[in-house]
Order: structure tokens, then sequence, then C-alpha cells
């Protein structure tokens, strides 16, 4: 600390105040108030000079700083703590109120109710993909394979509807715009020649 | 920037614009209190933190620090009592 350029009288006094205020001295705030130049000089103005002018100068300027460190202290755990409160908040309310819809399901706890909902508006629907409308898809014994593949384009066509499908002979007529007889008869024209091709092979065994 | 709090808490009781420099300089703290709740949340917090702001700057009383000489008394008597 720079005593230099004070009288003898003032640097006793000094002495004096440090011994009497060592605690005081010590402590963290007015270390680092003192630590400025300008404030250093108004304290030693005050002790040199103890006027009531020279010791307002000093106690406001000290209010300044320490008013500072106060506050910015104050308002920053302020903030902290209303930002963990909102937190906490948010998190209760979220629990309280679920949506519906990511309710978890009763006992499966990682399925919620929105895996469930089907979109009746798509376009393309999974099961479509899958599932395939072709006969041949459904077929595993060779011999039956090879016969539906003898068959012309019309008769597989009515097979496929009737079968795969299900639908009925009339459904079938409408769907392809032709007659129910016609329908029929294409139909047992179609397995008669299943049939026959099997028989012809002779190898299909159950 | 010490120095300058001072005066800018006792002029924003009237005067928004220095409270509004206030929360500017806050500004970085708030930002860092964000990232304590969800990415959804965040502007919702950031919007009560500043309200909570206004209510803690305007209510803040500037003359409850202690002077020079008052803190001094204060950590005296603090040594005479332990």
């Amino acid at each position: 600390m720079n005593l230099k350029g004070l009288d003898n009288l003032c640097i006793q006094e000094i002495e004096i105040f440090k011994k009497q205020n060592k605690e005081f001295l010590e402590n963290p705030i007015i270390k680092s108030f003192l630590k400025n130049e300008k404030n250093w000089k108004l304290f030693l103005e005050v002790i040199c000079n103890p006027t009531d002018e020279n010791k307002e100068l000093l106690d406001k300027e000290f209010k300044k700083f320490y008013f500072g460190i106060r506050f910015t202290a104050f308002i920053s755990t302020a903030l902290y703590f209303n930002a963990v409160n909102f937190d906490k908040r948010y998190r209760k309310m979220l629990n309280r109120y679920t949506l519906t819809v990511d309710k978890p399901l009763k006992e499966e706890e990682d399925i919620s109710f929105k895996d469930m909902i089907t979109d009746s508006e798509a376009e393309i629907q999974i099961e479509w993909i899958i599932q395939s409308d072709d006969i041949k898809d459904y077929i595993a014994d060779p011999v039956l394979y090879e016969a539906i593949l003898t068959l012309s384009d019309k008769q597989r066509e009515v097979i496929n509807l009737a079968y795969v499908k299900g639908l009925s002979d009339t459904e079938i007529s409408k769907v392809l715009n032709k007659s129910q007889q016609a329908i029929s008869k294409t139909r047992k024209k179609a397995l008669k020649n299943i049939y026959n091709f099997i028989n012809e092979k002779g190898e299909i065994k159950k | 920037m010490f120095v300058m709090l001072y005066e800018l808490v006792k002029e924003s009781k009237k005067n928004v614009k220095a409270l509004e420099t206030i929360i500017n300089l806050f500004e970085p703290k708030l930002r860092k209190s964000l990232t304590l709740t969800n990415y959804s949340e965040r502007e919702d917090l950031a919007q009560e933190l500043k309200c909570k702001l206004i209510m803690y700057i305007q209510g803040y009383d500037v003359d409850s620090t202690p002077g020079f000489w008052e803190l001094k008394d204060q950590i005296q008597n603090r040594k005479n009592a332990s």
C-alpha cells in the first residue's frame, strides 16, 4: 500500500487505524475496495482529514461498490432459483396432465396410445403392402404352382378374386363387368384345368 | 460496471430505459439459466424470468446497502460478540 507523500502524523494515524480495525481491513470486500487506487486515496484522505465531507465521500463511493456486488449476487441467485422452480412446475404439470395420446397403455410401459392409431386418410396402408393379391404368392406346392402358371390371364384373375379375396361369383362379375354365368364358367374351367394338370403329373402328395 | 449499477437501479424506479439497460446487463446469466429446462419451454422461461427481474429490480431497496462506516461497525460488533 502506497504511503508516499504523507506526513508522519498521518502515517501514525493510519497505523493506529490498522491496529484497531484489523479484522475490518481483512474483510475481502474492503480489501478489494481499497485495492482501487482512487478508493485508497479517499481512504487516506479520511484518516488524515477526518472531516464529515471526506467521510461521506468515502461512504458514498463504498456504497456504490458494495451495492454492485450485492445486487449482482442477488439477481444471479434469483434467476437461478426461479429457473429451477419453473422447471419443477413444468414437470409437475406434465406428470399430472399427461396428454391422452402420450399415456402409456396399462401394462406395457413402452407403448403409448399414439402408437396404436391408424390413419384412415392415409393413401398407403401397411396391410396392402404386406398382403399380396396374387395367388402365386400363396402356393407352397410346386406342382400346384405350375398348374396355376398354365392358366390363361383371365382364368387366373378370376381365381385370384375368388380364392384370395374371397369374393362370390356375383361380386366378381360386378368387378370385371361380366355376367355372373360367364364368371362361374371361367372359374370352373380354371379349376378343371388345374385338376387335369395335377392328374397328368400325378405327383401331388398330401 | 458495479459502480454503474448503483445509479442504474436507483434510476430504474422511474425510468424504463434504465430498467431495460439492467435487464440487458443480466442477459448472459438469464440465457445460462434457460438450460435448466426443456428446450421447448425456454421461450416461456425467458419471458417469466424477465418479468421476475423487473419485479426484483424495482423492489430492491437501494439504501439497504451498508456504507463504509456502517460495515466497519458491523464487523467490529461481530468481533466483540464472539
